[in-house]
């Protein structure tokens, strides 16, 4: 695109003013506040749209009231058009083809295509050059003036460069790196991590929840069954304290013995009794009949026995025959002694006092005689007193006279007895006296002996005939004996007689004897499977066990009647207590142990309760949700601050990359022309530019090298110059476009002044340059622009 | 037969993407939002009388939850044990460790579905067989393909659900990878698919699909969010949503907003049964005043006084319209462009963010949602200058 022409309706300080513009280098010439920069205002306002008094100061409101606008006549690869642009608000845009007047439609939208790629901005940055980027370039450090010159192969690089910075510096406020910072980020991201610590606090208080619902879990368990064990404990004492007031009926009924005994059926004990009767019936009747049997040998041993004791009386009798023939003998020698005696008599025998009497009297009178005066003698030696001599020998002589007398008595009557025998004589039949007495003795006593025997004999013979059933007709013993001899023979043959009979008889007995008796066996062996079968072995042990078991019966009933007064159940415990004590004991316990599990309870119930109060509270908090919440909005608020402290650090990457990329791609192409400006600006000076690494790297003629930031600020201005030209002229093989440049040099000497005013000469060839400037040394351009 | 499908539950996660501004009386609808939401789908379940509710995976963040929560949880399948409803429940990659984690005694009612595919099975009340076959996660991810391990449909049964807590994809994604293929060719009659929060549905017949969340739990999970009420319809299961969320999330945008209160009477305009959480975009805007008070939060500020009580503006995005045309229209534009590329794959945050940053922010700007953040604020940074630069 090529400016042709300008028509300023009003715009500032011009009115209805209108300039044609060279093609190819436009110089416009005037002093300071001559319009210079409204002009150029002007063309950009009409291609990019007018100033808004927001975005700038000058709006650039006419002077002398002049409608706002104008219009540049532009050549384009399509022809020729003009753009006119109207009022500064809601202005009106109209682009009409010269060729055929043709207005277009979509004028916006056609200035745009025809803009295209280029903006205000990319314009001002590429095309526009003006003595505010030198200031600029001035202002800036040495290293940022490197980064610029480095990035100045891209579109707005200087601005760029600022913008990068100011987000670094705005990132770097909202947030430091270093562990200490206090930026607003960094307090955002403490507040955070203490919520978060909070939270995770507070979701371990979840852990204590669940053990704690184990807890409950457990103790409810624990509650219910202990109020189980409570109600168990309760009714054992329920229990006990019944089997207590029953114990006593219970003990009363144990004491009453139960026995297990057989019932005897009523059947078999009839039976046995029955049978008992008839074995006793009938083993007496055997036995009366083994009696019968016996009877006949004794009535033979009577008869035996008579004619035993009629032998007896026999031997009896002949003895008293015997003892009175020896009667008659002893009689007859009696007779004989008596026969000595005068009177047939005999005298009684002489005693031993006579007989020495009779013997020895003249002695003895001797020597009683001699004895007495020998005595007299001796006591008239003893004895002074002549009278007590006198009177001894006077009672001597008295006893001796009395002997005398005596003596001559008895003698007279002995001889008077024994008469005609003398002494002598008396003395010798002495010995026939003493045997008289004897026999007299004997014969006493054998007359005893043969009354004695005869009274016997007379008795025995009774007592048989008596037992003979006989009577004695004779009162002669002898007699008798035969009678009675003769009735025994003839008991004898009747005996023989009924002998026979009896034999017929006893087996007749016998017979029924052995009848009786297989009876008597077979009814024996009847009960004694009776007693067998009641294990018994005789008849009252079986009535003692019938008797026994209703005994028994009588018991049980009583058992019954008391033991049904207390439930079966009741039976079984009551059993297991040794006694009443134990029982006691056993209720004390069990009172114990439920006072001891209703504490248990209580205690238990009471942590429950506390515990499941404190959960429902945990269950009803909702702190957790809130602080979650409260971190999650957190979270949210630093994922936007740390996304816009990226964002801003991260554009600050972006635009140097981007710049430094566009640069890269750009320089190859702009160092020629570069080069060739710089070197000429430098008036040959420099000769190279080259781009190391980082670093732009000048070098002289004479092979010195220079680090930019070792330049003189000419020498950088110089460079920078260079590089911007170099990069219009790069784009403008891209986009054809006029460059417009405000006193760009102005600080440069005439001679440079003079060589820049060649180069853009040079360069105008290929793109419309408009060079505004305050004064310029050389009038060989045609169509200078004097304002 | 009818039973209930719902997926992502999320019992108890708060809100992201709230800016803490929140009033007090909306604060408590949202802590409370997932669980009001539960709570309604339990009393559903026992009004309906429903014979089994699927729980396919995220009943709640196993690692985050507290007494109430767990609480919760347990009255309320205590309450479908009482209605003699059976629960089957599968862990997906937020609960993946509820059942090693201590947590209150499931309801008798309650099967937990296994690591290992396995198929339990029930007689509903109408006397009908239904299989249910589903595994539980044991980790945050299951990349093998568990979905090789279901069984063909089991033709002893009158139904046969699949139970999928995961998301289509190739062998080697982290959530049990599947196609739709793959189900279609167990021949089930319903795959009641968890994992994915945007209700969807990927085929129809037989329905294979994700209920979605129950309650939207951030500004990009807009609209109604509910459960999946599935009945017999002659032979076929076919799922009827059924909207519970007590909070919902929109989004709107707003065309040439001319200024402040222009944009106060068109959000006035915006209501909601519910408490409706919106998103505002303007776009086509550019009276630079208006952006900047917008960037600096003045508009929101003014916008959210002026709404109803249960409307709350939760965010107002600039669409910057203009950048596009700007950036694509400079002459730089390719090389800005490769930049930006470049520079966004080679990002490692960590070499712009220190260790001392909680490792969630750090995490989130590795993800491409923390990416496309970056890279869109970076962009409307840049435009923003770009448009300074022009005045």
């Amino acid at each position: 695109m090529k400016i042709k022409q300008v028509h300023i309706s009003g715009f500032g300080k011009w009115s209805q003013v209108a300039f044609d513009f060279n093609s190819q280098l436009q110089i416009i010439v005037g002093q300071n506040e001559s319009g210079k920069s409204t002009l150029r205002a002007f063309i950009v306002g009409i291609l990019f749209g007018f100033p808004s008094k927001k975005q700038s100061k000058n709006v650039y409101d006419p002077q002398d009231g002049s409608r706002y606008g104008g219009d540049l006549v532009v050549e384009t690869a399509n022809g020729d058009f003009r753009i006119a642009r109207f009022d500064r608000t809601q202005s009106t845009l109209t682009i009409t083809r010269l060729a055929d007047q043709h207005e277009i439609t979509n004028p916006e939208e056609w200035l745009s295509n025809e803009l295209s790629p280029l903006t205000r901005q990319s314009f001002d940055d590429i095309f526009n050059f003006s003595e505010q980027d030198l200031i600029q370039m001035k202002q800036i450090s040495a290293p940022d003036l490197q980064k610029l010159l480095l990035n100045l192969g891209a579109v707005g690089s200087t601005q760029w460069l600022e913008t990068a910075t100011e987000f670094d510096k705005k990132a770097d406020k909202l947030f430091a790196s270093r562990a200490t910072g206090r930026r607003s980020l960094n307090q955002a991201v403490h507040s955070y991590e203490v919520s978060e610590t909070e939270l995770t606090k507070q979701s371990e208080q979840l852990k204590i929840f669940l053990d704690d619902q184990q807890t409950v879990s457990e103790l409810t368990q624990s509650v219910a069954m202990l109020e189980k064990e409570l109600d168990k404990s309760q009714e054992n004492i329920n229990q006990l304290t019944q089997l207590q007031r029953q114990y006593r009926l219970f003990y009363e009924a144990q004491q009453i013995e139960r026995k297990q005994v057989r019932s005897v059926s009523e059947s078999d004990l009839q039976h046995a009794e029955q049978l008992q009767v008839e074995i006793d019936l009938l083993a007496s009747n055997i036995r009366r009949q083994e009696q019968d049997l016996s009877v006949q040998p004794e009535s033979a041993s009577e008869i035996e026995d008579s004619n035993k004791r009629l032998m007896t009386i026999k031997m009896m009798a002949s003895q008293l025959v015997n003892d009175q023939r020896q009667h008659d003998e002893l009689l007859a020698q009696q007779k004989a002694i008596q026969a000595q005696f005068a009177t047939n008599k005999v005298p009684e025998l002489l005693t031993a006092d006579d007989d020495q009497r009779l013997s020895n009297y003249k002695v003895r009178f001797i020597g009683m005689v001699s004895g007495a005066i020998l005595l007299t003698i001796a006591v008239y030696l003893v004895v002074t007193p002549i009278w007590l001599w006198l009177m001894v020998v006077i009672v001597l002589l008295s006893f001796i006279i009395r002997f005398v007398v005596k003596n001559n008595s008895v003698i007279s009557d002995i001889k008077k007895q024994y008469y005609p025998l003398n002494g002598t004589q008396i003395r010798a039949v002495q010995p026939s006296i003493e045997h008289y007495l004897k026999l007299d003795n004997s014969l006493t006593a054998i007359n005893q002996k043969i009354d004695l025997q005869t009274v016997h004999i007379n008795k025995a013979l009774q007592s048989l005939a008596r037992d003979l059933n006989v009577a004695l007709a004779s009162q002669a013993i002898h007699d008798s004996v035969d009678q009675l001899a003769q009735t025994i023979q003839n008991r004898v043959l009747v005996k023989q007689n009924e002998n026979v009979l009896r034999q017929q008889q006893q087996s007749q007995l016998d017979n029924m004897i052995e009848a009786s008796s297989i009876s008597l066996n077979q009814k024996k062996l009847d009960l004694k499977v009776i007693f067998q079968k009641y294990d018994v072995e005789k008849m009252t042990d079986l009535q003692n066990l019938d008797i026994a078991y209703h005994e028994q019966m009588v018991n049980d009933h009583r058992y019954q009647a008391m033991i049904q007064q207390i439930p079966a159940q009741d039976q079984k415990k009551l059993s297991a207590f040794e006694d009443a004590q134990a029982l006691s004991k056993n209720l004390e316990n069990e009172h114990n142990n439920l006072a001891q599990i209703k504490q248990h309870f209580a205690e238990e119930q009471a942590k429950l309760a506390r515990i499941q109060a404190q959960q429902m509270q945990r269950v009803s908090n909702d702190d957790f949700m809130v602080m979650q919440q409260k971190v999650a909005d957190q979270k949210t608020e630093l994922i936007t601050q740390f996304s816009e402290y990226l964002a801003q650090k991260l554009a600050n990457r972006w635009i140097y990359s981007a710049l430094h990329a566009a640069s890269q791609n750009r320089f190859p192409k702009m160092m020629k022309f570069a080069t060739e400006c710089f070197s000429q600006l430098t008036v040959r000076r420099y000769q190279h530019i080259n781009f190391e690494k980082d670093e732009i790297i000048v070098t002289t003629a004479r092979h010195e090298s220079f680090n930019v930031m070792s330049l003189s600020t000419g020498t950088q201005e110089q460079l920078y110059v260079a590089m911007r030209l170099a990069l219009a002229r790069v784009i403008a093989d891209v986009i054809n476009f006029p460059m417009v440049i405000d006193d760009g040099f102005v600080n440069f000497d005439p001679q440079r002044r003079a060589i820049m005013l060649d180069m853009l000469a040079q360069l105008s060839d290929k793109q419309q340059i408009i060079y505004l400037t305050t004064s310029v040394e050389t009038n060989d351009f045609p169509n200078m622009i004097k304002l | 037969m009818k039973f209930i499908h719902a997926g992502d539950i999320h019992l108890g996660n708060p809100f992201s993407g709230l800016d803490g501004q929140l009033p007090e009386m909306l604060k408590e609808t949202v802590h409370k939002a997932t669980i009001t939401a539960f709570i309604k789908l339990i009393d559903a379940a026992i009004s309906e009388s429903v014979d089994f509710v699927l729980f396919p995976g995220d009943l709640y963040n196993a690692a985050e939850n507290s007494a109430q929560i767990q609480s919760i949880v347990n009255q309320q399948f205590n309450r479908l044990l009482e209605a003699k409803i059976p629960v089957y429940l599968s862990f997906g990659n937020h609960d993946f460790e509820a059942d090693r984690r201590q947590h209150l005694p499931w309801p008798v009612n309650v099967v937990v579905l296994p690591q290992q595919v396995v198929t339990q099975s029930l007689t509903i009340k109408s006397g009908k067989r239904v299989a249910i076959t589903g595994f539980s996660y044991q980790t945050q991810q299951q990349a093998t393909r568990i979905i090789d391990d279901f069984p063909q449909k089991n033709r002893q049964f009158d139904y046969q659900i699949g139970m999928y807590h995961g998301s289509v994809g190739t062998e080697g994604s982290s959530y049990a990878p599947f196609s739709v293929g793959d189900l279609l060719s167990k021949n089930y009659d319903y795959w009641a698919l968890g994992h994915i929060h945007k209700r969807q549905t990927l085929n129809q017949r037989p329905f294979v699909g994700y209920s979605g969340n129950l309650q939207g739990l951030n500004l990009t999970e807009t609209g109604p969010k509910g459960y999946y009420l599935v009945s017999d319809d002659t032979g076929r299961l076919v799922p009827t949503f059924v909207a519970v969320a007590p909070v919902v999330w929109h989004e709107v945008t707003f065309d040439h907003v001319a200024d402040e209160l222009d944009l106060i009477q068109r959000a006035k305009t915006l209501s909601d049964d519910e408490v409706g959480f919106w998103t505002i975009n303007i776009s086509q805007t550019s009276d630079p005043e208006f952006i900047s008070r917008i960037t600096h939060g003045f508009t929101l500020e003014g916008l959210r006084a002026n709404m109803a009580s249960n409307v709350w503006i939760v965010r107002l995005n600039l669409i910057m319209d203009y950048q596009s045309a700007q950036i694509n229209d400079v002459i730089d534009q390719q090389f800005w462009e490769n930049s930006l590329t470049q520079l966004m794959s080679s990002f490692e945050v960590n070499d712009y963010l220190p260790n001392q940053v909680p490792f969630f922010v750090r995490d989130y700007f590795t993800t491409s949602a923390g990416k496309h953040l970056l890279r869109q604020r970076m962009t409307e940074l840049i435009s923003e200058r770009r448009h300074l630069h022009e005045d």
